[in-house]
């Protein structure tokens, strides 16, 4: 674990003089024989910060101990920190993430549940030494010290990263739509969702059902969800329900066993109730996937987010953030029901319903011959769940985009698409011309081969294919009838392809 | 002759006599005496025994149903007894399940105070643990498998024979008694992979029950299981659910519990877990400390501490439901 923090260690000791001068101490590795001698620069949240003729260096003081008269006096290595924040997302998903890292490191879990809303977990090595010890509490927890914050919200609505806050994406979901399994109606419209939350439909017959009352179950109108609902536009707060839940889980128990029931609800609480798909004004329908979710396709996605001090963070925490962007840490977070920003694919064979969108909803403007060029090209490929969508400002990636961007990068230097030919495939929405719109989706894709060029430094993917193709507005994705539909279709794709 | 013809010649002797030596080894497996095999009911290739019980001599081991093994027996001085794993060619005649213990008898003159053990592979990353201590009888003993333990008590003739749900491949399994005497053995358990375990174990007289709410599963008939309304392997098996296992002795005073849900791995699965403290136990005002179990191909075996305060336990009528003490199991589909 350590190993990495060391080689700078051994490179220093390479180099640096023995000479004793004012300030100067020596940290000794506690694995191995190495010795790091500098100026003592400072030491915060368990990092010995150390000037040398190699620069300034920073030490994890858990792997080495200091000799010298400035060495800081170090009443505890323990890295205290705490979470907070939305808890059904603390307690589905990060503590089960922060026991996965804990575990990984071989280390001794301790859980002191104080309340509902708070505990303490104690992590510790086998040894007994201690390495965390985190607090805990959903809710505003504003008064914690060096907090984690899970926050949620929509990809657009998410904050940039100002000055040492850091964004940390955890997880995806989206707002869905759950009946049960013998409900008769198997979609519904966005305008008919709206229409349902105002209370201006509340019969299952103005949905294509029985004439039969709506039995509506919503999460209490001041949690988390409702407000991230709220945020995309579906205010779940005015309506009478039926039923209101504080577990999201036991909303979709009650929905699954009633047949007149609709509940709205998070994506990864769905547990065994029927999603229904979203059905466009343009007449595609959008199932809620993973899938769908991880490309943008499906509307209402929002995304889960940590949100955190970097500088003020002890090492444990910091080293817990990194171990999130991991895949043992992606493939529990998928285990756990949410869709991960790490990467799936999927065939042409399974993208039916795209095709159908692709011939409903796409302008009579773009020819025939462009849907069988895009076809044939695509129908022996695989799409991964990697899309790129662009600021307003059409040259950089939006958020969730970045994260995804490094993710795609991570799999290519793995060599996880080593012999296969990358495509990067630009589309567009339908607003101006046709052939406009071929041109910008071109563009739009050659930005993204770029960036993929440009994060190759060390000329690790020269042997790397990379095929850039523009299909214009040939595939829609969402009916263009709202701005989020528009933004939804302008995007690019990844695609890869056996090379030979 | 040219030389690359030499060279090749001289390849194809060698590998001629590689050839022979082979066969006429495979020969000595293959046409060896069989006066020592006996072969009991259907093949499992994923079970197998280790002992290191002592075997007598030239008799024949009668192993419990439904399992179905060939059996190399060794000379009488030999401390292991071997089993070979075959796959038969059809489902032999069915004899009366005996207790493995009633094979292994020990005439007075042959006992002594050594502690026997047997660990027998069964489906389902199960190990059935038969433990022998002729000078244990009535004894306490613990059993610790995993970073879990728990109390039994040996009968009258000091023997015990329990099945475990397993958390490692191999499964090594200690058993120990108060004097100090100990002995661990270990077994394949081959399926582990394909199952998901999760589990409560504590230490004290508190009175606990792992509940499990099965409704997400379609095929499970009685959805909501307990230590108390188990299921056992086979019918859970059988409709495609999950089970409970029940490690432990009441009568230990302050003994070590565990109880285990079992299931095999599926996608789209959610089960659901609460622990539920009845009030009327005399464990129920002392400070609650329970450790979670979780065994998951991924991640492997998970042991995890939780402290509960449980205020005013004891004027809390019949039971407290603990939620979210043991995490649910969600194994969802990715699309």
């Amino acid at each position: 674990m350590f190993l990495s923090r060391l080689l700078p260690l051994t490179l220093a000791c390479a180099v640096l003089s023995s000479t004793a001068w004012a300030g100067q101490i020596t940290l000794k590795s506690t694995s191995s024989s190495v010795e790091l001698i500098g100026k003592f620069k400072g030491y915060k949240n368990g990092v010995y910060t150390i000037e040398t003729d190699l620069g300034e260096l920073e030490v994890d003081a858990r792997t080495v101990t200091c000799e010298g008269r400035d060495c800081p006096s170090i009443s505890s290595l323990v890295s205290k920190f705490a979470i907070t924040g939305n808890q059904a997302v603390i307690d589905t998903l990060l503590v089960p993430l922060l026991e996965s890292y804990s575990f990984s490191l071989d280390a001794k879990i301790e859980t002191k549940i104080k309340s509902d809303t708070k505990s303490n977990i104690l992590i510790s090595a086998k040894d007994g030494q201690d390495f965390a010890d985190i607090s805990v509490q959903s809710g505003a927890g504003d008064q914690l010290k060096n907090p984690l914050i899970v926050k949620s919200g929509t990809t657009s609505a998410l904050p940039g990263e100002a000055g040492k806050t850091k964004i940390t994406p955890l997880a995806l979901d989206a707002l869905v739509a759950i009946t049960s399994d013998t409900n008769l109606v198997k979609s519904i419209s966005l305008e008919a969702i709206h229409a349902v939350l105002s209370g201006s439909i509340s019969n299952w017959k103005k949905l294509g059902g029985p004439d039969v009352a709506i039995n509506l179950y919503l999460p209490q109108k001041t949690s988390d969800l409702a407000k991230t609902a709220d945020i995309m536009g579906f205010d779940i707060s005015k309506v009478k329900a039926t039923e209101r839940f504080d577990d999201l889980n036991e909303l979709a128990k009650v929905v699954a066993d009633d047949p007149y029931g609709l509940g709205f609800i998070n994506f990864a609480s769905r547990r065994n109730a029927t999603l229904l798909p979203v059905l466009g004004s343009c007449g595609a329908s959008v199932r809620p996937s993973s899938f769908s979710i991880s490309t943008g396709s499906y509307p209402a996605t929002f995304q889960h987010y940590l949100e955190a001090n970097v500088a003020e963070l002890p090492i444990f925490a910091r080293e817990f953030l990194s171990y999130l962007t991991g895949g043992q840490a992606g493939s529990l977070i998928e285990r756990q029901g949410y869709p991960s920003l790490s990467i799936s694919e999927t065939s042409m064979e399974n993208q039916g319903n795209r095709i159908i969108h692709s011939l409903l909803a796409t302008s009579r403007s773009v020819p025939s011959s462009e849907f069988r060029t895009m076809l044939k090209t695509l129908k022996t490929a695989r799409q991964l769940s990697t899309v790129f969508r662009f600021n307003t400002d059409g040259t950089t990636l939006d958020i969730q985009s970045k994260a995804a961007f490094d993710a795609l990068i991570s799999e290519l230097f793995l060599g996880n698409f080593a012999d296969q030919t990358i495509m990067v495939v630009g589309f567009t929405g339908a607003e101006g011309s046709t052939r406009e719109n071929k041109r910008t989706s071109k563009v739009s894709a050659q930005l993204v081969s770029d960036l993929i060029k440009n994060a190759d430094s060390d000329g690790l993917l020269a042997d790397l294919q990379i095929e850039t193709l523009g299909f214009g507005e040939a595939s829609p994705l969402a009916c263009e009838d709202t701005a989020n539909g528009i933004a939804t279709n302008n995007r690019v794709e990844i695609w890869v392809k056996g090379a030979f | 002759m040219r030389l690359n013809d030499k060279a090749i010649s001289f390849i194809t002797g060698v590998v001629l006599l590689l050839g022979v030596g082979t066969v006429v080894h495979k020969g000595d497996e293959l046409f060896g005496s069989k006066a020592n095999t006996t072969q009991v009911a259907k093949a499992d290739t994923g079970l197998a025994v280790q002992t290191d019980a002592q075997p007598i001599a030239h008799e024949r081991s009668s192993i419990q149903m439904p399992d179905s093994i060939t059996t190399a027996l060794p000379s009488a001085k030999t401390t292991i007894t071997d089993f070979e794993l075959v796959r038969a060619e059809q489902i032999a005649p069915v004899t009366m399940p005996q207790p493995i213990y009633n094979t292994l008898q020990i005439s007075p003159a042959e006992m002594d105070c050594a502690l026997k053990l047997t660990a027998k592979s069964l489906r389902g990353a199960r190990v059935q643990l038969a433990v022998i201590a002729p000078c244990h009888k009535n004894k306490i003993i613990t059993i610790t498998h995993a970073g879990l333990r728990f109390n039994e008590i040996l009968d009258d003739k000091g023997m015990i024979t329990i099945i475990i749900p397993v958390l490692s491949d191999p499964a090594t399994i200690e058993v120990s008694f108060a004097d100090g005497a100990s002995k661990s053995i270990s077994a394949p358990a081959k399926d582990l992979s394909s199952l998901q375990r999760s589990g409560i174990a504590w230490v004290g007289q508190a009175d606990l029950q792992l509940h499990v709410d099965e409704r997400y599963i379609k095929a499970s008939k009685n959805t909501q299981i307990t230590a108390q309304n188990t299921r056992s392997y086979k019918q859970s098996y059988l409709q495609g659910s999950g089970y409970i296992t029940t490690l432990g002795n009441t009568d230990v005073e302050s003994g070590a519990f565990v109880q285990i849900y079992s299931i095999e791995n599926l996608t789209g699965v959610f089960v659901d877990f609460n622990v539920v403290l009845h009030t009327k136990s005399r464990g129920c005002n002392t400070p609650l400390m329970i450790n979670t179990v979780r065994y998951s191909t991924v991640l492997g075996a998970q042991i995890s501490r939780k402290n509960i305060p449980i205020a005013n336990c004891s004027a809390q009528k019949g039971k407290i439901v603990l939620k979210n003490i043991l995490r649910d199991l969600i194994v969802a589909q990715r699309n």
